[in-house]
């Protein structure tokens, strides 16, 4: 044993010292649920690889599969772990490539809240006046509306417009745009406020004596001094958006059963609650419950860690 | 003191008032609400199915599908296109008046003018008031099935229809219809219709003076829909209904297997099928492999449409899809028809290398892609059906792109085209006889001729189309047999369609409840008995 490496006992006292192992270690629970939130992320960005079939592949489907219970069970077979759906499509490997549909789903409408809403809010808070109340005005119209009724009514709306045949084609991004449209002002309402603060600081001040423009000073020198709250508000809302999805297709006006999300697999296992094939709704909804429960307990973490006030 | 004998007032009231609900009231439920109490203005099966029960039809319908005598009592040939009807005698409204053959005849032109029963009675041409007794319904041509046909002709009092102002059909097309014979009714049936509160409930009470037998125990009746088939299922089990029709096929053996409650089921007077573009040069929604549309109709070759018989399993989607709750059928017709012929009624075989070979020699070793476009609601499970086939077909190399469509848009896209090229769809003769499947199915279409008009499909075939004349024009029940099974194998070797299979009602009830299960789908409320 070489001096200069530390002993376990050493480790881990180094490692409480440190402040972001540190506080994980503190609360196991946030570890648990990092370790989740991993591990589910690591499943949909590898589904293709770890699926034993590829649930989107029509030909591979045998009907004399159908309705099989979970392996463990009396009837079940060993080649679907967690069982069929009513058209022999293993369960598993659907439920891997709905976790990617969801994640994926939340990830960019996320994206796209962040943008329209950190851009607003910019614009907002720095440049002050009439601008900031046009679109804090905007930003308060909507928040009369319900995010989910926004969400319904953008994705009901389209669906109707569009033509049958392209539906199956677009419905992740109108489900993707419309989730995102309609979460925008938390972004600009809590950027305008970091905004607010930060524009009173000596060093606003002094990039303006130095001649910087308004772009390069809302861009480069005030956005990242704001940053913190937005990565943390957008784990949070990134929690919210795979919700409303879930949501949206349980209604039916999210993804379609060719793509299904975690929703719409719930929305199908709805039907056979009475009929006591369970499997078909209890495993993507506690999937779905593992990955909210996961991303929030994360989520509320980061928010201690990042927010000085606090700690 | 006084406020509580008046309170024992009141609830003595009460428990009074609540008494006779109590006796005998059968709370049933099903898919959806009547579109009307006018038996002429719809066409739709739920409502005709609970129209039945205030309105007697000139010809009776027994639990079997039989017919038997209903208003008219009896009914026989008059000549080439005549049939004579005799009306019971004594049949009172249940408004107390008394059923005249002026009645029966105003009914049948009243019922002829309706939309969406042209198809059925536009070739009547007059129905004459002979005398007290007797009517005769004179057609454009001669129709050996018109008897038949009269199991759907409702009866309805024209002194009624006239003081109310409905002597015409209501347009239920048009929006806000309103009209007195919407919500009410005057029957003969063995129910009255107490209130029809519209998308909530109806209402129905024993009619003391009924002429036929009333073999149940009912004395009031509650009809409420519920569109979803889970909520509906849980009404039935937390008792709050006793009986529900369009039980879901996952849940009947959960049903069967709780205390009190059974199912019970029938054939339905319906065969699904998978249609094949027989007409157009070029097929719409048919792509090559790599994408681009085809130049041609490959359905328009036999061996494509026999590659398709033999690849889709039907036994397998009976067994698997309709868990066991259908029949497999092999000809365009099923149990339960006018006309049916069992021994005919053999599929052809399942057997994928043979369909792969009939494909190759067809032109299409590699397959194609095709549009499959399929109903939802309306039908047993269609979108499992449709994946089913899908993945079926796939086998072959078949790529199916399923286009599911809600109910209406799918029936407005046959309606107005039929802009279909390959769809799944339940097919029946409205009166249950093979030779309604025939002209109306599968006879090429033909506007001025009254012909074909749901041949969705566009299927011609000259040789069938020689045996539909026939058939229309024979009275001789021999020779009938024979054209029905010339036309049902033709259709089968030609393969007019994938044949599927018929699908079974189910319905399921407390066990305290008696009533038959019958294929058109109506709880007749004078069969039921409550225990």
């Amino acid at each position: 044993m070489t001096p200069d490496m530390p002993s376990d006992g050493n480790l881990l006292a180094r490692m409480r010292r440190h402040p972001v192992a540190g506080s994980l270690l503190a609360t196991p629970v946030t570890l648990v649920a990092l370790l989740a939130l991993l591990l589910v992320v690591a499943c949909a960005i590898f589904a293709p690889w770890i699926a034993r079939t590829d649930p989107y592949d029509l030909a591979t489907l045998d009907l004399l599969d159908s309705h099989l219970p979970p392996a463990f069970m009396a009837k079940g077979d060993p080649r679907f772990l967690l069982g069929t759906d009513s058209q022999g499509a293993d369960l598993a490997s659907l439920l891997l490539y709905g976790l990617r549909v969801s994640l994926l789903v939340g990830v960019l409408a996320v994206s796209i809240s962040v943008t329209l809403g950190t851009i607003a809010g910019l614009i907002s808070g720095y440049l002050g006046g009439l601008v900031d109340s046009i679109v804090m005005r905007i930003a308060d119209i909507q928040f009369t509306f319900p995010a989910m009724m926004l969400a319904l009514l953008i994705g009901g709306v389209s669906q109707s417009l569009l033509p049958n045949d392209k539906r199956a084609a677009l419905a992740m991004p109108i489900v993707v745009i419309a989730l995102g449209i309609s979460h925008w002002p938390h972004f600009a309402r809590l950027v305008r406020g970091a905004v607010l603060v930060e524009r009173q600081k000596d060093y606003v001040a002094a990039a303006q004596l130095a001649g910087r423009g308004h772009l390069v000073l809302m861009f480069r020198h005030i956005l990242p001094n704001v940053l913190n709250p937005i990565f943390v508000l957008a784990t949070l809302d990134i929690a919210f958006a795979i919700m409303a999805e879930a949501t949206l297709s349980f209604l039916s006006f999210g993804m379609p059963p060719t793509q299904p999300s975690l929703g719409t697999l719930i929305r199908i296992g709805y039907g056979y609650l009475y009929s006591g094939e369970w499997w078909v709704v209890v495993f993507p909804a506690l999937t779905l419950v593992v990955l909210l429960v996961s991303i929030n307990i994360v989520g509320d973490w980061l928010r201690d860690l990042l927010d000085p006030k606090l700690r | 003191m006084k406020k509580f004998l008046q309170g024992v007032a009141i609830c003595g009231a009460l428990a009074l008032a609540s008494l006779p609900v109590a006796a005998n009231t059968l709370r049933f439920g099903g898919t959806t609400p009547p579109l009307t109490m006018d038996p002429h203005s719809t066409n739709d099966f739920v409502t005709a199915a609970l129209v039945r029960q205030v309105y007697d039809s000139l010809v009776g319908l027994t639990n079997d599908m039989d017919i038997e005598p209903g208003i008219a009592t009896a009914w026989a040939p008059a000549g080439e296109n005549t049939w004579r009807f005799t009306i019971r005698e004594g049949v009172k409204f249940h408004d107390g008046s008394t059923l005249t053959a002026e009645d029966v005849a105003f009914s049948i032109m009243r019922q002829k003018e309706s939309a969406l029963y042209r198809a059925m009675y536009g070739q009547i041409r007059e129905a004459k008031v002979v005398d007290a007794k007797t009517v005769d319904v004179i057609s454009a041509g001669p129709d050996p099935i018109l008897p038949r046909k009269m199991v759907r002709l409702f009866v309805m009092s024209a002194a009624w229809a006239k003081a109310n102002n409905v002597e015409k059909v209501p347009d239920l097309g048009a929006q806000g219809t309103e009209a007195y014979s919407l919500r009410h009714a005057n029957g003969t049936g063995p129910m009255r219709l107490v209130l029809q509160e519209p998308a909530q409930r109806t209402t129905f009470e024993r009619n003391k003076a009924f002429w036929g037998p009333f073999n149940g125990n009912v004395e009031r009746a509650i009809y409420t829909p519920i569109t979803s088939a889970p909520t509906r299922v849980s009404a039935l089990l937390s008792n709050e209904l006793d009986l529900i029709t369009d039980v879901p096929l996952q849940d009947v053996e959960r049903i069967n297997g709780t205390q009190g409650y059974m199912v019970s089921s029938a054939p339905q007077q319906l065969f699904m099928q998978l249609e094949m573009d027989g007409t157009r040069d070029v097929a719409l929604d048919t792509w090559d492999k790599n994408g681009q549309p085809l130049q041609a109709n490959p359905f328009k070759d036999l061996r494509v449409r026999r590659a398709f018989a033999h690849a889709v399993d039907a036994k397998l989607i009976v067994d698997r899809v309709m868990r066991g709750q259908a029949f497999v059928v092999g000809t365009a017709a099923a149990a339960g028809f006018g006309g049916y012929q069992k021994d005919l009624d053999v599929r052809w075989p399942t057997d994928v290398e043979l369909a792969k070979k009939l494909l190759a020699e067809a032109g299409y070793p590699n397959g194609f892609i095709v549009q499959l476009n399929c109903p939802l609601q309306r039908y047993v499970n269609t979108e499992e059906i449709c994946r089913a086939t899908a993945s079926m077909l796939a086998r072959i190399g078949v790529e199916v792109r399923i286009k599911g469509m809600p109910w209406p848009e799918f029936a407005r896209m046959l309606v107005n085209g039929p802009s279909s090229s390959f769809h799944l769809i339940g097919a029946a003769g409205n009166s249950g006889d093979v030779q309604d499947t025939f002209t109306s199915v599968m006879a090429t279409r033909n506007r001025d001729k009254g012909l074909g008009g749901t041949n969705w499909a566009l299927w011609s075939n000259a040789e069938f189309d020689a045996v539909t004349a026939e058939l229309v024009g024979t009275f001789d029940p021999a020779k009938r047999t024979e054209l029905y099974r010339r036309g049902l194998t033709i259709g089968k070797e030609q393969v007019h369609a994938v044949y599927l299979h018929q699908p079974m009602l189910t319905w399921a009830m407390r066990r305290s409840i008696t009533v038959p299960a019958r294929a058109d789908s109506a709880v007749m409320l004078k069969d039921v008995t409550i225990k």
